[in-house]
């Protein structure tokens, strides 16, 4: 992405302030003009953004879909923070390829034979800060996980996102996402609920969960990180606690759902 | 917008010049140059708004997911007219509450536990009026609800919606949710469907079903508010009929109390199986 360009405007001025000192009758109207102009392209510039960082979260799906995991951890500024499920918070580009290529890749990059790992990315509500150089996102993804002959998972959960416009160009600087169920596909969340993803053994995270929460057949409500966007009101974590189970989970973290290479035969 | 800029510094750069002639060439200008940034502005206020409603459909998901009817009944209009699936027509501030707390929330705030209610909400079609003061949408919701150990249940279905803006804020003013099916996890919508939703006895709707339609197998085509992108071609309710059944719904949804998931049974209501 190019930076804006300022350089017409700035001359406009100074041609307006110019036009304005000559035809004094023109002075507020064209001050007026330059003000208003320059107001259409912050509001104009805000619109860009939100455009830009949905592509980079729906871009990001793309890549986890084929467990790209270094185009996926480009995607992250240099001093993100990510935590997805119960994995653990993990920092920096060097914990970004810890999480992603090491302890969710093991190590390869690109799908296995026979595994699949799609994420549909939905829902985005994304919302630029005023000043234009950071940016939230709430989003979900809806999640099918599979190793041929041995394992078919349905999965959905929240991400909360925070962004940062780094020399104009959007970056993921802030990744959380909760799971909300993880079920089998010949089973489903009536009869089978798998627990959380924990953390990685060799891998592991630079921190611990920062969240304690419980997935399906408990639930947790993610806070949101907009106000309620009639009436106003801010969501606090007592209101994320006050609408969500404890000690539901099926059973605590456990090891990681994921396609595994069932012995490769060639 | 830099072609244009340059070409607005010409035209001032024009004016400045012109400091012998008559007033009015430049007057003509600027008024010119007016109207194209007020033209900019109007343009520019529709994408705001689209914008601006699109977040409140999808919040409107996110608190639905978790049943926090408290986020949920302010998103509407006192004036809103809400029918959920077959439920019936529940009209202004009032009926919106009832509808949400007592009829889907079963008076409860908040999932009940082992409950699931994913709501994704999806594919957002929005039309703001020429005036910026409505709006409408089409969306669908694609959904996995159930209870832990009880039900398990697949179902999608389309919004038609429409938007009001009042005081700076869009809020929802009309929100109808056609059913497309019911489906059992275990089953799936080739062995087993269940009905579209029926009116609450309990806490009954201020006005039947606008309009009776079929959930799967049947299907109903719920009318588009948009004419064709392309054509121009405006859809009537009688396209709608052409393309839809009749009698096939599951449950009789408008017929039948006990139609519908057994999510959304009432106390005391004998179990239902589903049809098929």
């Amino acid at each position: 992405m190019k930076p804006p360009r300022h350089r017409p405007l700035r001359l406009l001025g100074v041609l307006a302030a110019g036009a304005a000192a000559l035809i004094p009758g023109l002075a507020s109207a064209q001050v007026s003009l330059d003000a208003r102009l320059s107001a259409l392209e912050a509001r104009v510039q805000r619109l860009d953004d939100r455009a830009a960082i949905e592509k980079l979260t729906r871009a990001y799906g793309y890549y986890v879909d084929k467990q790209l995991w270094d185009q996926v951890a480009e995607c992250f500024s240099t001093d993100a923070v990510i935590e997805i499920a119960g994995r653990g918070v993990y920092r920096g580009r060097d914990g970004a390829d810890r999480l992603f290529r090491q302890a969710m890749g093991g190590g390869r990059i690109g799908l296995r034979d026979g595994a699949l790992f799609n994420h549909m990315i939905l829902q985005g509500i994304v919302d630029v800060a005023p000043d234009g150089r950071t940016a939230q996102g709430r989003w979900r993804a809806f999640v099918q996980i599979a190793q041929y002959q041995a394992l078919g998972i349905w999965s959905e959960g929240t991400y909360e996102n925070t962004y940062v416009k780094r020399d104009g160009v959007w970056q993921i600087s802030g990744m959380h996402f909760y799971a909300t169920y993880y079920t089998p596909f010949d089973q489903g969340w009536a009869k089978k609920a798998l627990p959380n993803n924990g953390p990685s053994k060799d891998h592991g995270p630079d921190a611990p969960p920062s969240v304690a929460y419980d997935v399906f057949p408990g639930h947790y409500v993610p806070p949101f990180h907009y106000v309620n966007p009639v009436t106003g009101h801010a969501w606090t974590d007592a209101d994320s606690r006050r609408y969500s189970t404890t000690g539901m989970a099926p059973a605590p973290a456990g090891p990681p759902i994921q396609p595994r290479n069932p012995a490769p035969s060639h | 917008m830099i072609r244009y800029s340059l070409r607005l510094c010409a035209l001032i750069a024009a004016g400045g010049l012109a400091t012998t002639a008559p007033a009015a060439p430049a007057d003509r200008h600027t008024a010119a140059i007016e109207a194209r940034i007020a033209a900019l502005e109007a343009r520019l206020t529709r994408e705001e708004d689209r914008a601006a409603i699109e977040k409140l459909t999808r919040a409107y998901g996110y608190y639905i997911d978790k049943k926090v009817w408290d986020e949920v009944v302010p998103l509407f209009s006192e004036d809103a007219v809400v029918e959920i699936s077959g439920r019936g027509v529940y009209k202004g501030s009032k009926g919106v509450s009832t509808l949400f707390r007592d009829v889907i929330g079963r008076s409860h705030e908040g999932l009940a536990d082992g409950e699931l209610s994913n709501h994704m909400v999806l594919q957002g079609i929005v039309d703001v009026a020429p005036d910026g003061r409505t709006a409408t949408g089409r969306w669908r919701a694609f959904i996995q609800i159930g209870l832990w150990q009880k039900a398990a249940l697949w179902a999608e279905g389309t919004y038609d919606i429409g938007y009001v803006k009042q005081d700076g804020v869009w809020k929802f003013s009309r929100m109808i949710w056609y059913g497309t099916y019911f489906t059992p996890f275990d089953k799936g919508w080739a062995q087993a469907a269940f009905g579209n939703n029926g009116p609450s006895k309990q806490f009954p709707p201020d006005a039947p079903p606008s309009v009776q339609y079929d959930a799967f197998p049947g299907h109903y085509v719920p009318p588009f508010p948009y004419p064709n992108p392309v054509t121009g071609r405006v859809w009537t309710e009688a396209d709608s009929r052409r393309y839809s059944t009749q009698g096939m719904d599951p449950g009789h949804a408008a017929n039948s109390q006990a139609a519908g998931s057994p999510l959304s049974q009432e106390a005391g209501t004998p179990a239902r199986t589903p049809g098929q």
